[in-house]
């Protein structure tokens, strides 16, 4: 008797993945005390950026490349949901050194742009990696927005992507981790742990240090069948049979 | 002490140079630290100096900014 994978659908996948990714800082922060004494717009833009930084990690899971995931959802549904979220990642976190900022425009004191050049100009290691990482996640946006303006292969592209997502966690995480606000012990340790999750999978499907299970076509059960009794279509239960 | 706080600090100096009382100085980590809190006056200058804004006040003992207009 064949075992069969669990099924999933897209509002399942959407809400596993945002609870393990970005369920876990907002627990912890919740945990530790959200609103620390800074006013409410500088904690929840906090919120907000923490919360893009755990999502990083989960876009090596949710890529067109997993072997895993289209046996329960459609290659092209699993690259959407990778591009959707990829741009908001990429747009909340390069922005994020200008949205801290925001607050010097209505307040007495330094000028937003003299804190800016202060914040770039100063030789601190997590200010230096802040600045990489900025500069690889808004290389990585600006290659897979305009890819097809490229010169590259889909291929040469794809391994280029992947080389780029892989610095940009790098960095990213040292930057995190010298810098973070919201820092503690057991959010270092989650970190650390998504991102060597994200490098495993990412070193496993280049160099297939792992077998893979090879993907198979699913038996046409209830939840699988949804969206072909959609298309109206029906599966054969004799196709269905001689699969497995 | 009206610093509750200071968190992601980049070791810029602002506040150390903005601090009328030598309240904070640069550590031997590179970052702001509170050397002599009881001399803090409440000003805020640290506060309003910093570009990531790292530095917290403590609520419930500050007061209100005192700025002059002219």
């Amino acid at each position: 008797m064949p075992q069969t994978p669990p099924e999933l659908t897209t509002r399942d996948f959407f809400l596993r993945a945002a609870a393990v990714f970005a369920g876990f800082p907002v627990l912890f922060m919740l945990i530790k005390g959200v609103f620390s004494g800074r006013n409410a717009y500088l904690e929840i833009f906090s919120l907000i950026t923490i919360t893009a930084w755990c999502l990083v990690p989960g876009q090596f899971y949710w890529f067109p490349g997993n072997r895993f995931l289209p046996l329960h959802l459609r290659s092209w549904t699993l690259a959407r949901y990778h591009m959707v979220i990829g741009t908001l990642l990429v747009l909340l976190l390069c922005s994020h050194p200008f949205l801290l900022l925001l607050p010097k425009l209505f307040e007495y004191g330094i000028s937003p742009q003299e804190a800016f050049f202060t914040m770039i100009s100063t030789p601190h290691a997590g200010v230096i990696s802040g600045i990489i990482s900025w500069l690889l996640l808004a290389t990585l946006g600006g290659t897979a927005w305009f890819r097809k303006l490229l010169p590259l292969r889909y291929h040469v592209w794809r391994q280029l992507h992947g080389i780029l997502a892989f610095l940009v966690l790098i960095c990213g995480l040292h930057h995190v981790l010298f810098l973070g606000r919201h820092i503690t012990p057991l959010i270092t340790v989650i970190f650390i742990l998504f991102a060597l999750a994200a490098a495993g999978m990412m070193v496993r499907r280049w160099f297939d240090i792992i077998p893979h299970a090879k993907p198979g076509r699913l038996p046409p059960s209830e939840g699988n069948t949804d969206r072909l009794k959609k298309q109206g279509h029906q599966p054969e239960k004799k196709e269905a049979e001689n699969e497995f | 002490m009206a610093i509750k706080k200071i968190s992601g600090c980049i070791g810029c100096g602002e506040c150390v140079l903005s601090c009328p009382t030598d309240v904070l100085r640069i550590g031997d980590n590179g970052k702001a630290e509170i050397c002599w809190p009881e001399e803090c006056q409440l000003c805020h200058l640290c506060r309003m100096y910093c570009p990531v804004d790292a530095i917290t006040i403590d609520p419930e003992k500050s007061i209100p900014v005192i700025i002059s207009w002219g």
